[in-house]
């Protein structure tokens, strides 16, 4: 009896897989051919609110293996500058996991003309999660939480400000030009629809978790 | 390159492969869906694999998390190479699938 089951089982991977295969390229080729992962970017898509804070949390990148920031993590570094200099927010606060994607981007703010004394740098931050509730120890410590301005990329600010108003911040969002959602050649496409399936899947986790 | 370009492409490499196999090798044409078939199971067995393997590197991203001070981003391990060695073991096990003799 068992054993005719297992059978049974076993005659009908055939079917499966072939179901799950025309399935598979039917959704690759919605993907890569059509303007479906376009339409889902702008459905993502959180407007910027560019107006005065009490201070611009610049969020983590990581940085690549020679050490130096990724392209992104310099995008935010700069727009989180170029913010602070037309005089936003009185504090610019840069938040990661590692000691030297702070320090580099300290650097490059400091280079830029930031003072010193205006910079706030939290570490030990991994997750978006770690970086809501560093921020609010940080400029809770400085007096200053109350309205941010998050800089992070396209994709990523809805669960960033999720989070961030969870721990108690009013946001204003601030999201850097890292995704373009109308390229219509396959390439991006698909590689908008990896990154449109990690957010969404990130964003489920964090629903599920109760993180959001 | 445009999705067109593509799409024309593979329409003329696909007409080549069709004309090499009926005229040159001698493939009959009537077994063409039974040809396809096989190649989406295939296709199937590598979703499969790669919803196993997603799955494992998931629960070992939040097993580190969860029971030792080490991290592992989840960003890391959804790439494109587990899709891709996926799709190698589905082949490796389809072929060995067909190693199997008929039953009588």
């Amino acid at each position: 009896m068992l054993l005719s089951i297992r059978v049974r089982r076993l005659s009908a991977w055939p079917q499966l897989c072939r179901a799950l295969g025309a399935a598979g390229t039917l959704a690759f080729s919605a993907a890569a051919f059509t303007p479906l992962a376009e339409r889902w970017c702008e459905l993502c898509l959180v407007p910027p609110r560019l107006s005065p804070a009490d201070a611009i949390v610049v969020l983590g990148s990581g940085v690549g293996s020679d050490g130096a920031l990724t392209s992104s993590g310099q995008r935010k570094a700069l727009a989180g500058i170029e913010l602070f200099r037309k005089g936003l927010a009185p504090r610019l606060v840069f938040l990661g996991w590692e000691e030297r994607e702070l320090e580099a981007r300290r650097a490059l703010a400091l280079e830029l003309g930031v003072a010193p004394e205006a910079i706030l740098v939290g570490s030990s931050a991994r997750t978006t999660r770690d970086e809501a509730e560093r921020a609010a120890e940080l400029l809770g410590r400085a007096g200053a939480r109350r309205r941010v301005l998050v800089v992070t990329g396209r994709l990523h600010m809805r669960r960033a400000a999720g989070l961030f108003e969870r721990s108690g911040f009013e946001v204003a969002p601030a999201p850097i030009a890292d995704v373009y959602c109308r390229d219509p050649v396959p390439d991006s496409r698909l590689t908008l629809m990896v990154m449109l399936l990690r957010e969404s899947a990130a964003l489920a986790y964090y629903r599920l978790a109760g993180y959001l | 390159m445009p999705g067109w370009t593509i799409l024309t492409l593979l329409a003329v490499t696909t007409a080549a492969a069709y004309w090499v196999g009926s005229r040159r090798l001698g493939l009959a044409a009537r077994r063409l869906p039974e040809a396809a078939g096989r190649a989406l199971e295939t296709l199937g067995a590598a979703f499969v694999f790669f919803a196993v393997n997603f799955g494992l590197c998931v629960m070992l991203a939040l097993g580190v998390r969860s029971y030792t001070d080490g991290f592992l981003s989840l960003h890391q391990l959804s790439d494109w190479i587990v899709l891709v060695l996926s799709l190698l073991q589905a082949l490796m096990f389809q072929a060995w699938r067909d190693t199997k003799p008929a039953r009588s």
